[in-house]
């Protein structure tokens, strides 16, 4: 299965969340994770791995794209993190192998060469892992329509492949996300000329919310007017999201507000959870994303 | 003399083996060549040769500045419909020339390396065998993922993906030593990378590459067993259910081992020196042993079940 990361914004906290899905997913099966922010390869510092904190310096995604080597460098997560607390946690995990971008890597142009090379790609992985994730950089990149174009192709058709499209609990994200999925230029529109069939492509994609606060806790400096306004608020959210196509049946599911996250972006343990850093909840929450991901009831048709 | 090669070795991407005469169509890679093909004991079907020019920098330990001028060649083998091999060899020749003659000298020695430079056999041995390639030097390995990558995307294909496995690589090199017994030493280097390194006598030099392939492919095949046991017990551990991955191994892997079937008798030695140490058909037949035994447990308590 193949599943592709995508936000129209960026500081959606996509990466952070595909990172964490990706260590869930990888409890159990072989996981890929492929750091296609060509621009700013950042998912090295979420897996704590200090040599590839903004991507290597060399022989990585970028390089197999722009200059023709036939093996991307990829890491062990488990061996390369700095992170003592995710080694050896699970003796029964499966690989999580991390595919990093490189440092001063930039967007390159689109061409027939890069997509038949990306399809080549993701064919070989995912005749490997179970599952890969595919980090694209946020709005409508090259690395998108890339993919799109990649996956269109005849080689690609037997895989599974999913989009997840994240975004945060705001009027203009939700506005922007929309936009990202069924606007002018978006997915949905780029797909279909790169072949996709768009009744298809539009139901293999799926919107995670992210940070969405919780009004039903008790919130002691809360005023009485403030307490309302949110409400009302959060429901108008809600109309708008189910007017914009993005509504519960289209959701994979949605974090809560997380501090931790908000000062550093990084995996989320059950040690963090049992030091009492983070929450139980932020834990639960990518571990149902993970789960939700990989059931195919959840991704039947509408 | 030293033949240096690499064998890369994957699972066709097919959801079921692929008949002889498919898997023949599938290698006709060039327009007016044959593939040739055995079938007993088992179909091995072989692309005919590719031949690719190279002028570069060869690896060395310690290193020492050498230049590679002549081809590399390279062919594809299909084995049982589904397994597939990219193999890739060079045979080195030392030079005293200085300078690169024209290209037609070189094309009709297919296959064949010139080495200019005061490097020794040692050393290039040695840089070959090193872990971790050095940077740009001669790649055999991206011209094996190369070859590998066009058959994997031919149109013959349903790129349906049976079970899951992982590609190895085997780096090797042959020697041949006048008056010597032939000898085998193989290194895993880690879970995917393997060295091994041949000594023959010169006259069964031209058959090194073929015992290469062969023992690429049964590494490969306990290395993918290896992976599903792994995977079984995984599921075992979190009470998720291990049948599919133990019949897709059961149903698609098995039947292919057969160690030494497609090498030359001569060289067959060489197997049984493997066999001894580590020792290859006694752990497979006991892996397979304990795949039937969980499939045939996990039966008779799903009968034993539905009668209650």
């Amino acid at each position: 299965m193949l599943v592709f990361a995508s936000s129209d914004k960026g500081g959606t906290g996509r990466s952070v969340t595909s990172c964490n899905i990706a260590f869930h997913l990888a409890q159990r099966d072989d996981v890929a994770y492929l750091d296609f922010d060509f621009g700013s390869p950042t998912a090295g510092a979420i897996f704590d791995i200090p040599r590839a904190e903004r991507g290597i310096e060399r022989d990585g995604l970028h390089t197999y794209f722009t200059d023709g080597i036939t093996d991307p460098r990829h890491l062990d997560v488990w061996h390369a993190t700095d992170r003592a607390d995710l080694r050896g946690a699970n003796v029964r995990a499966g690989r999580l192998s991390f595919y990093p971008g490189e440092m001063g890597g930039a967007e390159f142009a689109i061409s027939d060469t890069a997509t038949t090379r990306c399809a080549e790609l993701l064919t070989r992985l995912d005749q490997e892992y179970s599952v890969c994730v595919v980090d694209l950089s946020a709005g409508r990149s090259t690395a998108l329509e890339m993919v799109l174009a990649a996956t269109a192709q005849p080689m690609m058709r037997a895989i599974t492949t999913r989009w997840l499209v994240f975004h945060r609990w705001t009027r203009q994200h939700i506005v922007a996300a929309h936009g990202l999925v069924y606007g002018e230029r978006g997915i949905v529109e780029i797909g279909a000329s790169a072949g996709h069939d768009p009744e298809a492509l539009r139901d293999a994609i799926r919107f995670v919310r992210i940070a969405v606060p919780n009004l039903k806790e008790h919130n002691p400096g809360q005023t009485a007017a403030q307490a309302t306004w949110l409400f009302t608020y959060d429901e108008e959210l809600r109309k708008l999201a189910v007017d914009k196509r993005l509504g519960k049946s289209r959701v994979l599911g949605m974090t809560p507000v997380e501090p931790v996250l908000q000062y550093r972006e990084q995996l989320i343990s059950d040690s963090d959870v049992s030091t009492k850093i983070a929450n139980h909840a932020t834990v639960e929450a990518f571990r149902e994303l993970a789960a939700r991901l990989s059931d195919d009831a959840v991704w039947e048709g509408m | 003399m030293v033949i240096l090669g690499e064998v890369r070795t994957s699972l066709l991407h097919n959801s079921l083996p692929l008949p002889r005469d498919a898997v023949a169509d599938l290698l006709s890679l060039r327009p007016g060549r044959q593939v040739t093909a055995t079938d007993r004991p088992i179909n091995r079907t072989v692309s005919p040769e590719t031949v690719i020019g190279v002028d570069c920098a060869i690896a060395s330990e310690p290193r020492v500045r050498a230049r590679g001028i002549g081809t590399v060649a390279a062919h594809a083998v299909v084995v049982g419909g589904l397994v597939a091999q990219a193999s890739a060899r060079v045979r080195l020749e030392w030079t005293a020339d200085r300078e690169r003659k024209p290209w037609a000298h070189y094309a009709r020695r297919r296959g064949v390396v010139e080495v200019l430079g005061g490097v020794t056999a040692e050393q290039v041995l040695a840089g070959y065998h090193r872990p971790g390639r050095q940077a740009d030097t001669m790649d055999l390995g991206a011209v094996c993922q190369r070859l590998l990558t066009q058959v994997q995307g031919r149109p013959q294909l349903d790129h349906r993906t049976g079970l899951r496995t992982r590609p190895t690589s085997l780096r090797w090199t042959a020697v041949a030593r006048e008056d010597e017994r032939p000898s085998v030493r193989l290194h895993i280097d880690d879970e995917v990378q393997r060295t091994l390194q041949v000594v023959v006598p010169p006259d069964l030099l031209g058959e090194a590459a073929r015992f290469c392939e062969d023992l690429a492919l049964h590494d490969w095949l306990y290395t993918a067993l290896g992976n599903v046991v792994g995977q079984a017990e995984r599921d075992m551990a979190i009470g998720a259910d291990p049948m599919g991955v133990l019949n897709a191994a059961l149903s698609l892997l098995v039947r292919l081992w057969m160690p030494g079937a497609h090498v030359d008798l001569a060289l067959r030695p060489l197997w049984q020196e493997l066999e001894t140490t580590p020792g290859f058909t006694e752990s497979w037949d006991r892996q397979v042993a304990w795949m039937r035994d969980q499939v045939s447990m996990r039966t008779l308590s799903a009968l034993q079940e539905a009668r209650h």
